[in-house]
């Protein structure tokens, strides 16, 4: 379902932060990725996410070379994916509705349903008091769970997060894991940064390691 | 799909953007240029075609003071080019004069004989030869068909409706611009939420449709009061120009469809600043990912 080749990718005239990461991600598959802060996780997730081309190597998404594909392609393509962005990105003069139903809002989709909806996955993260409230008013942990329900309203067929256990406990960490897994259990691809490595130990799904901007391993725990 | 994206989108808010308010001021500037300068050559040529209504179809022949107009008349009559040949009356020809001369002073003035001259419909008879034998009939008869006189009017009206082209399309122009500028301003100032709508799969214009929202609601705040404050002005000099009597001029008054015209202008300017906004985000947006 998606296949990377050869991909290096560098910021303007610097240096390549990825080299020749080489990987395939089969539907349905959950795997880590893991390295040191610096290694290019990020980095990654943002070829994975289409936020960018890669300067080098090839990147196949649902069957399609990206660096090939029509301006007018990637939207479609992009609603396949839900990100968990690691600063969230949410929009802040956005009720919290508005901003779990933005996915669905650009498709065009019916506003009524669209609400619907967001309501919905709103109370399954437990923010179905705070549909109204504005982001700047919420906690960390809150604001993570409204980038979640942003990323999943749109069903799509691969999530990404990028260190979602960052910035909370590990009780939550747990419950943020649970969660990932209930949505992988339903079909959905999923790669999630992380550098909890104890996470990583604890789980059964496989890691992709970065050292340096190179993909130095891919192992499955035992 | 909804590739377009048209309606609700209002996600980058912005409405709420102070730093370009400054558009509604120039375009206020423009749309008031604009409107003035479509106003006054719609004025010259409104008066230009009624001038020429008025006159096609006529002639006037010119005697000497103190001629016998009456050969002059009868070869006119005579003439089948010629509807009706009537001699203007001392009293009527002063009647004409006096604006430029003055009432009073025409007493010892020694005014040729006008002969008005009503051409039989469709006739375009040759002025020249008709001419040569006016001059045989009547010594020193001239013919004035007012076409220099009309001619040069209408120049000056066809000049004026190419001056206010002009104007129209360089005020255009400069609005285009100046939107252009504050949409690229605006990208870059939202540039974060810009990339998020990318990301979550809104095609580009999705985007591009709120740029054109604001820049028009600039837009048609600021060419209303501009073409409004150039339509004061318009009925003000048209208002002064009625008054004063010096003033032996038909007056450019400007006629309901004219006016109509005039307030196309805020929906044109609106029109032009949605399209400059639309074009130059999605031309923008097709240079990042
Ligand atoms: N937008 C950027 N512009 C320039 N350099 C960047 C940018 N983002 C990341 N980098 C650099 O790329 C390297 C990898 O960063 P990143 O992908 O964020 O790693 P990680 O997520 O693993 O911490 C770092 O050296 C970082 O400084
Ligand atoms: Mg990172």
């Amino acid at each position: 379902m998606i296949v990377f080749q050869q991909v290096g990718l560098r910021y303007g005239l610097g240096p390549e932060v990825l080299r020749d990461v080489s990987f395939a991600l089969q539907p349905g598959s959950f795997h880590f990725l893991t390295g040191a802060s610096g290694a290019g996780k990020s980095s990654l997730l943002s070829l994975l996410y289409l936020a960018r081309l890669p300067s080098r190597g090839t990147v196949h998404m649902f069957g399609r070379d990206v660096a090939r594909m029509a301006r007018r392609d990637l939207p479609g393509l992009r609603r396949r994916i839900g990100t968990v962005f690691q600063d969230f990105r949410l929009l802040d003069h956005l009720s919290v509705i508005d901003n779990v139903a933005l996915p669905l809002r650009v498709q065009g989709a019916d506003e009524t349903q669209l609400r619907e909806h967001a309501a919905e996955l709103l109370v399954w993260v437990g923010l179905g008091e705070h549909l109204d409230a504005l982001p700047p008013t919420l906690s960390g942990g809150q604001k993570q769970r409204v980038a979640i329900a942003r990323a999943v309203i749109g069903r799509p067929k691969l999530l990404i997060a990028d260190e979602p256990t960052g910035n909370v406990d590990d009780r939550i960490a747990l419950r943020l894991m649970r969660l990932f897994e209930e949505l992988n259990r339903l079909g959905t691809t999923i790669v999630v940064a992380t550098h909890n490595m104890q996470l990583v130990r604890e789980s059964r799904h496989p890691e992709l390691r970065l050292e340096a901007g190179a993909l130095v391993q891919i192992a499955k725990a035992a | 799909m909804a590739g377009f994206g048209f309606g609700r989108g209002s996600e980058l808010a912005l409405e709420r953007d102070r730093e370009r308010r400054w558009i509604a001021a120039v375009v206020a500037a423009l749309a008031f240029l604009a409107t003035l300068a479509l106003g006054l050559a719609l004025a010259l040529s409104g008066t230009a075609k009624r001038w020429q209504a008025n006159f096609a179809g006529t002639l006037t022949v010119e005697l000497p003071a103190g001629a016998d107009p009456a050969p002059a008349l009868a070869l006119l009559r005579a003439d089948p080019a010629v509807a009706a040949a009537t001699q203007i009356s001392r009293a009527a020809a002063e009647a004409l004069l006096s604006p430029w001369l003055g009432a009073g002073n025409l007493q010892d003035l020694p005014i040729p004989v006008l002969i008005d001259v009503r051409l039989a419909a469709g006739a375009a008879p040759n002025l020249a030869a008709l001419g040569a034998r006016l001059e045989a009939a009547a010594p020193d008869a001239a013919i004035d068909d007012h076409g220099r006189w009309l001619g040069g009017f209408l120049a000056l009206a066809r000049a004026a409706g190419l001056v206010a082209a002009i104007v129209l399309a360089a005020v255009g122009l400069a609005a285009a611009s100046c939107v252009a500028f504050a949409t690229r301003a605006g990208l870059a100032m939202h540039r974060e939420a810009v990339d998020l709508l990318h990301l979550v799969g809104a095609p580009d214009g999705y985007i591009a449709v709120q740029f054109a929202r604001a820049a028009m609601r600039l837009a048609f705040a600021g060419a209303g009061l501009g073409a409004a404050g150039a339509a004061l002005v318009l009925v003000a000099a048209s208002a002064v120009a009625s008054s004063s009597a010096t003033l032996a001029f038909p007056l450019p008054a400007l006629g309901w469809s004219d006016w109509l015209l005039l307030a196309c202008v805020p929906f044109a300017a609106t029109l032009v600043a949605a399209a400059a906004a639309y074009g130059t985000v999605m031309r923008n947006l097709a240079r990042i990912l």
